[in-house]
C-alpha cells in the first residue's frame, strides 16, 4: 500500500505537466483514479502494477500534446486576458522595450561569442535569431507590464513575440544575403554604391521584421484580427524608426566611446524608441477582448 | 425527447462513444467510467487515466456532459468522488450516433447481402 502511495505522488507530480486550468480541475481526480486504478491491479499481483504504470507513462505524453495545443488554440494557454492601456503608459513602455532590446542587439556583436561558449552545440546563426527577437519580447513584456496582466500571460506574450522575432529573423535572412551581395558588386561599381550602401535596402528589412514583430505582438495581446493589424502598423512604425534613426545617424558626431561606435547606439535608440513608441499609440487605443469562456458552443 | 439527425454531429471517436454509452444508464464517476468502458469493450479499449480526463474535459467543454455532484460512496482516501452525467445534448448527441452507425451497418448488410450466404 504504501509503494502504491509513492506512485500516486510521483503521478501527481507528472500531472503538473497539464496546463494550469487542466490540473486545477482535475489533478486530484485523476490521482484518486490512478490509486484505485494501483490498488486494483496490486490484487492480481506485482506484475500488474508495473504495466499500469508503464500503461499510464505510455498515454501521457500524447495527451500532454493534446491538452497544451488545445490550450493554445483556444488561446488560454494562459488565458486570454483582458488589458486597459493608458496611452500615454502603452507609448512610454513599447518605447523603452523595443529600444533596450535593439540596443543590447548592438552589444551583441560583442557578447555573442561569450554566450554561445556554454552551447558548443547551437549554431552562431541560430543564436543570433534568437538573439533578434529580443526587441520585440521585451515590447511585449512591458507592454504586459503597462496593463498589468498576470503571470500567465506573460508567459502568452513571450511566446508570441518569440515566435514573431524569430519568423522576422528568418524571413529577412534573403534580403541580408541579397544586401551583402549588392554591397560586395558596389565594391567594383563605385557609381552604384550610394544606391548599394543606401537606405532602401536597409529599409527592406527593418519594415519585414517589424511586420513580424508586429504580427506576434498582436496576436499575443488580441488574437488573429489585431495580429493583421499590427503586423502592418509595425511595419509602417519600423519605417518611420529606419527613417528617423538613420537621420540621427547622419548628423551625430563619429565618437568612440571605450571602444563603442556611437552613432550606432543613437541610431538604434532612436529606432527602437519611435518604432516601439509608435506601436504603443495604437495599443493604447485597442478594445478591451472578449474574456474566454470554458463551454464551447456549436463545435460539435 | 428532440432526436438529432446524424448530419448536425461528426462521428464520435470511439473513446467519446464508450464513455457516452457508459453513462446512459446512470450517473458514474471517474473510476467507475473507465470500469464501465472496460466491461463494454470486452477488455478491448482500456482507457488509462490521462486519456480519460482528457476525453472527459472535451465532453464537458462541448456540454455533452456534466458534473452532478458528488458519489455518497468516498474513494478508499475517503474522498468524495464526483459523477459525470449526460446532458441532453449527449443523449441526444448519442441518439444521433446511434442512427448513424444502424443506417452504415444497413448499408454493409445491404451491400454485402450476397458475401454472407
Amino acid at each position: 500500500m504504501a509503494s502504491i502511495q509513492g506512485l500516486a505522488k510521483i503521478y501527481g507530480m507528472l500531472l503538473h505537466l497539464f496546463p494550469q486550468d487542466f490540473q486545477n480541475e482535475f489533478k486530484q481526480e485523476m490521482v484518486d483514479v490512478f490509486t484505485a486504478n494501483l490498488a486494483d491491479a496490486a490484487k492480481t499481483g506485482t506484475t500488474l502494477v508495473v504495466r499500469a504504470c508503464f500503461f499510464e507513462l505510455w498515454d501521457l505524453p500524447v495527451n500532454l500534446l493534446v491538452e497544451h495545443l488545445s490550450a493554445l488554440r483556444k488561446g488560454n494557454i494562459m488565458e486570454t486576458f483582458s488589458y486597459e492601456f493608458s496611452r500615454s503608459r502603452a507609448v512610454l513602455m513599447a518605447a523603452l522595450g523595443m529600444m533596450v532590446g535593439w540596443v543590447l542587439i548592438n552589444l551583441e556583436g560583442q557578447f555573442i561569442h561569450i554566450l554561445i561558449q556554454p552551447f558548443p552545440f547551437l549554431a552562431l546563426d541560430l543564436l543570433q535569431t534568437i538573439v533578434y527577437s529580443l526587441p520585440v519580447v521585451l515590447c511585449g513584456l512591458m507592454l504586459g507590464v503597462a496593463a498589468g496582466v498576470g503571470r500567465r500571460a506573460f508567459l502568452r506574450i513571450g511566446v508570441w513575440t518569440a515566435a514573431g522575432g524569430i519568423l522576422g529573423h528568418l524571413v529577412t535572412f534573403p534580403i541580408r544575403m541579397f544586401n551583402t551581395a549588392l554591397v560586395a558588386w558596389a565594391a567594383t561599381h563605385p557609381q552604384w554604391e550610394s544606391v548599394a550602401v543606401g537606405m532602401l535596402p536597409f529599409l527592406a528589412v527593418m519594415c519585414t521584421y517589424g511586420f513580424f514583430n508586429g504580427a506576434g505582438l498582436g496576436f499575443a495581446f488580441g488574437g488573429w484580427r489585431a495580429c493583421k493589424k499590427f503586423a502592418l502598423i509595425d511595419l509602417a512604425a519600423y519605417a518611420v524608426g529606419s527613417l528617423a534613426g538613420n537621420y540621427t545617424s547622419l548628423i551625430t558626431p563619429r565618437l568612440v566611446y571605450l571602444g563603442y561606435y556611437l552613432p550606432a547606439y543613437i541610431t538604434w535608440s532612436v529606432i527602437g524608441a519611435l518604432a516601439g513608441g509608435i506601436l504603443g499609440w495604437f495599443f493604447g487605443k485597442e478594445k478591451q477582448p472578449r474574456p474566454y469562456t470554458a463551454i464551447q458552443t456549436g463545435n460539435v | 425527447m428532440k432526436v438529432a439527425q446524424p448530419e448536425e454531429f461528426e462521428p464520435l471517436s470511439e473513446t467519446t462513444l464508450y464513455i457516452l454509452v457508459s453513462l446512459a444508464p446512470a450517473p458514474l464517476h471517474g473510476y467507475a467510467i473507465a470500469k464501465e468502458v472496460r466491461l463494454l469493450s470486452e477488455e478491448r479499449v482500456i482507457l488509462s487515466v490521462s486519456t480519460l480526463y482528457t476525453t472527459l474535459k472535451r465532453m464537458l467543454e462541448n456540454g455533452w456532459i456534466e458534473r452532478v455532484g458528488e458519489d455518497p460512496q468516498p474513494d478508499e482516501a475517503g474522498r468524495p468522488r464526483k459523477t459525470y452525467a449526460l446532458t441532453e445534448r449527449g443523449q441526444r448527441l448519442l441518439a444521433a450516433e446511434k442512427s448513424r452507425l444502424r443506417s452504415l451497418l444497413a448499408m454493409v448488410q445491404k451491400r454485402t447481402v450476397g458475401e454472407e450466404k
